[in-house]
């Protein structure tokens, strides 16, 4: 029997085939996107959390608990979203009266997924 | 009728468009992947650079001992390290910042930090601090990069030293 055009085999073959590449090349566009977001999210948050450091560092020995209030910047609460950040002061150290101060920054890349996180760590010792 | 050989013209007729349709689109598809790449080294770049910048200016304004100069425009910067140093940074019109550390009887060090395109910088020295802070503002409108600020505190290194050693 002579073979005629194509068979509905052969032309669904060929579409799921190109489909599927299609989903492909648009999947690595979004996972280019996402990747680039997350980049610059990262940068920003550790950028912040050490702007948050400087200015802990900045406070006077005695003042040194009100760290524990400081808040985001406009900037970076834009950059990131869902984003806020904790400072925590530890006294772990007598001799020499040394503070921990530990700053971290969170942020939720998208609604659901788990949150992100920066966290820098410097030590403030009292002046001698 | 004598058995077939080959391919009819009108089967050769329909492979042709066939296959060019599959070699455009492996071409878009090689494209797109350069073009990823091509992004991805972008972000790196920008990556490494910014955290240079942030790096060796924070530390400049830390072991400054005072003379901290910002011109009118936001554009420039100088500041006194001990042993008669000067640091001056400027930002350019290029989208980049420029470092330049003059040192008595030594040649001057010239350090460029290239920003993401279409990034602007401006120095400025922020108010809402206890302790003098100068900061850099990276600012790119529009195009999805970075956007935020590198503060640090002016002669953070020598709040011990000794009062002839202050600024």
């Amino acid at each position: 029997m002579r073979h005629r055009g194509f068979t509905i085999w052969e032309t669904t073959v060929a579409l799921v085939m190109l489909a599927g590449l299609t989903t492909l090349c648009l999947q690595l566009a979004a996972v280019a996107a996402d990747q680039r977001r997350q980049v610059f999210a990262q940068l920003a948050a550790t950028q912040e959390a050490a702007n948050l450091l400087e200015r802990a560092q900045s406070l006077d020995w005695n003042d040194l608990a009100s760290a524990a209030k400081l808040q985001l910047s406009t900037e970076a609460r834009e950059t990131l979203p869902e984003s806020r950040a904790e400072v925590i002061v530890n006294e772990p150290s007598d001799q020499p009266p040394g503070r921990r101060l530990t700053v971290a920054v969170y942020w939720r890349p998208q609604p659901g997924e788990p949150e992100h996180q920066v966290r820098l760590v410097a030590w403030r010792y009292k002046q001698p | 009728m004598t058995p077939r050989r080959g391919l009819t013209l009108i089967e050769l007729l329909a492979v042709m468009p066939a296959l060019a349709a599959i070699m455009a689109a492996t071409g878009v598809l090689l494209h797109f992947v350069l073009q990823t790449d091509a992004e991805i080294r972008r972000q790196t770049r920008t990556v490494t650079d910014v955290g240079r910048l942030a790096e060796q200016f924070r530390r400049d304004v830390h072991e400054s001992r005072g003379g901290l100069v910002v011109s009118a425009d936001h554009r420039a910067l100088e500041l006194r390290l001990p042993g008669g140093a000067t640091i001056a940074w400027r930002t350019e019109e290029q989208g980049a910042v420029v470092r330049t550390q003059r040192t008595p009887a030594a040649a001057d060090r010239e350090d460029s930090f290239t920003l993401p395109e279409g990034t602007t910088a401006a120095l400025e020295l922020p108010s809402r601090a206890t302790l003098p802070m100068v900061a850099i503002r990276l600012q790119s409108p529009g195009t999805g990069g970075p956007s935020f600020l590198i503060e640090a505190i002016v002669s953070r290194d020598c709040r011990w030293s000794t009062a002839e050693d202050k600024p």
